[in-house]
């Protein structure tokens, strides 16, 4: 006997994927985005880069970690949109009028939606890439760490989004927020940088972006065959920052946006 | 009758706006109440607070016992609610729909395809049952919404302007179909502006203005309270300004008063009160014949009709002249 929770979860989540399947185009341009960027990146950068990252490091296997980070953090923060889609056309007023037994479980099933769609654009990339020669170099718990990092920023990025959606009236007003902020958050990190190329300045910032806390644990482990958590992966004013750091900064978001959504959602779904 | 619903001195303000001032009914099993009321009125603020759509400021609302601010979740499973817009997902197929509305409204899952089986056949849209609701007429949009309303068989059902935008045919069936649900039991709340919808399918009344319920009855009380006869005056064909003026003076020394104006119809209407007799009223109609005569307005025309339930709109809404 399926909980009347999970029960309106998973006809919520179900409907999301249809809406999916019928609409590739939407899942394909979420995939299409990163898969641009990386090849522009990678035409223009791969030879001044070649001097900064070293014989045993290319940039596609540097930027490669960088375009999974965008993938999750583009199709995260755009998690809200459809929910303002069935706000602007009355299909929320359904769902908030129907006997749910949580109305939790209309974000939940779009954060589950969200969240399968983006690891499965992230294999895709993960697939592509490895037919062309990058190859992860971590092992299984690199590979689980990565998880970690991936979802810890999909779990980050689509609370935010969700919050938003509460927040504003109409799509158009969280699609402009959304595209002020893409192009900050993704060039004032380490997505398709070294971190050590930027000035100190600009390197202590692009540091508190939490796409850069999770680029660079997942970076380690996509690279590096001899990984530890430990190993310091860039220098800040407060001295050597490693992957813990890192963790605990994106942990620190997730908790800080987790708890700004629940307070938009609690006070606009109840 | 145990009451369905009970609402209890609901008010609501929006800012500077009091969108509902202290609006009290109750609605008992199988009735159907339809409310009245011009845009702005606190129709659709009234309907959304009974939804749990919004909140009251003060007052009180009761669906099936279950008050909606405190167990807003068992008020909702009492009532099924379909909106002003049709609240369906286009993308999905009308089955899909009463799917997924079968899984939100927490039906047993062995009933759900018999039940949404059940509610196509109904609602007569099996032949259309697996394509995708974006192709579907405005007709099946409606019945679509109104069976994932019903689909959960709730105790009372809540309709904001069922019929807007169908054809006459259209109407004409949707009407039949909610008045055999009354009779199966189901409590019915219709904000309209449309006066033969409220008076074919209502018992009674409620006539909203500035968020107030101005006058209640049953179609035929309000009718009959208004008054025994409207007399309409005109002295063109198209109404002209400063004619309803000029038109008052033909009624003087005749029992009633002016309905406020209506571009729509006569220049001026009098009604003329309860307890007038035919006999009375043709001698009113020969005296302001000849008055027209005396003052040198030639009358368009005069036409004698029963108070409708339009009239009882105009008056309770915007209130009746003096006589």
């Amino acid at each position: 006997m399926v909980s009347p929770f999970w029960q309106e979860t998973r006809v919520q989540t179900w409907r999301w994927f249809l809406h999916s399947r019928r609409r590739p185009i939407v899942v394909v341009s979420g995939l299409m985005q990163p898969i641009i960027w990386m090849t522009l990146f990678v035409l223009v950068f791969k030879n001044s880069m070649s001097s900064v990252l070293g014989s045993d490091l290319t940039y596609l296997d540097f930027v490669t970690p960088g375009a999974l980070l965008f993938t999750a953090f583009n199709a995260s923060l755009n998690a809200g949109v459809p929910i303002l889609f069935d706000r602007e056309l009355g299909f929320l007023d359904r769902l908030r009028a129907a006997p749910l037994a949580d109305r939790f479980s209309i974000v939940l099933s779009s954060a589950i939606h969200i969240a399968a769609i983006t690891l499965l654009q992230c294999l895709v990339i993960v697939a592509g890439t490895t037919l062309l020669g990058v190859r992860f170099q971590g092992g299984s718990s690199g590979a689980l760490l990565a998880l970690a990092a991936l979802c810890l920023v999909i779990l980050g990025f689509t609370s935010l989004s969700l919050g938003l959606a509460f927040q504003f009236r109409r799509h158009f007003e969280m699609l402009a927020v959304v595209m002020i902020v893409t192009l900050p958050l993704i060039f004032l990190s380490s997505a398709f940088a070294p971190l050590e190329r930027l000035p100190d300045l600009l390197q202590n910032l692009v540091l508190l972006n939490p796409v850069t806390m999770a680029i660079e644990p997942l970076r380690l482990v996509y690279t590096r065959a001899d990984w530890s958590l430990g190993a310091p992966l860039a220098q800040s004013w407060l001295g050597p920052i490693n992957s813990w750091h890192f963790l605990l900064g994106l942990l620190l978001f997730n908790l800080l946006a987790g708890l700004w959504s629940r307070k938009v959602l609690s006070r606009k779904l109840a | 009758m145990t009451a369905v619903l009970e609402v209890q001195d609901a008010a609501r303000r929006f800012g500077e706006v009091q969108a509902l001032d202290g609006v009290s009914f109750a609605a008992g099993a199988g009735e159907a109440v339809g409310l009245l009321g011009p845009n702005g009125s606190g129709k659709s603020t009234l309907i959304r607070c009974i939804v749990t759509l919004e909140r009251l400021d003060s007052g009180s609302i009761l669906v099936d016992g279950a008050d909606v601010a405190a167990q807003p979740a068992r008020a909702r499973q009492s009532l099924g609610y379909a909106g002003q817009e049709f609240a369906l997902d286009k993308v999905l197929t009308g089955r899909e729909l009463l799917r997924f509305t079968a899984g939100i409204v927490h039906l047993p899952r062995p009933e759900i395809a018999a039940r949404v089986d059940e509610m196509l056949g109904r609602l007569d849209l099996l032949g259309a049952a697996d394509r995708r609701i974006e192709g579907y007429s405005g007709g099946m949009k409606r019945r679509l919404d109104l069976a994932a309303s019903l689909l959960h068989r709730p105790a009372l059902l809540i309709l904001d302007e069922p019929s807007s935008g169908l054809d006459l045919e259209a109407r004409r069936r949707l009407w039949s179909f909610l008045r055999d649900l009354r009779r199966d039991g189901t409590t019915l709340l219709v904000a309209t502006h449309d006066f033969e919808e409220a008076d074919v399918l209502c018992d009674r009344l409620l006539l909203m203005s500035a968020g107030r319920v101005t006058a209640s009855g049953s179609p035929q009380l309000l009718r009959n309270a208004l008054g025994s006869f409207v007399l309409g005056a005109s002295l063109h064909e198209h109404p002209q300004e400063g004619d309803t003026t000029r038109l008052e003076q033909l009624f003087h020394g005749i029992p009633g008063r002016p309905l406020p104006p209506d571009a729509r119809r006569a220049e001026l209407d009098w009604v003329l009160p309860a307890g007038v007799g035919e006999h009375d009223v043709q001698a009113f109609i020969a005296r302001a014949q000849e008055r027209a005569h005396a003052l040198g307005m030639p009358l368009f025309s005069l036409v004698l009709r029963k108070p409708t339930l339009e009239d009882v709109y105009r008056a309770a809404v915007r209130g009746l002249g003096h006589g």
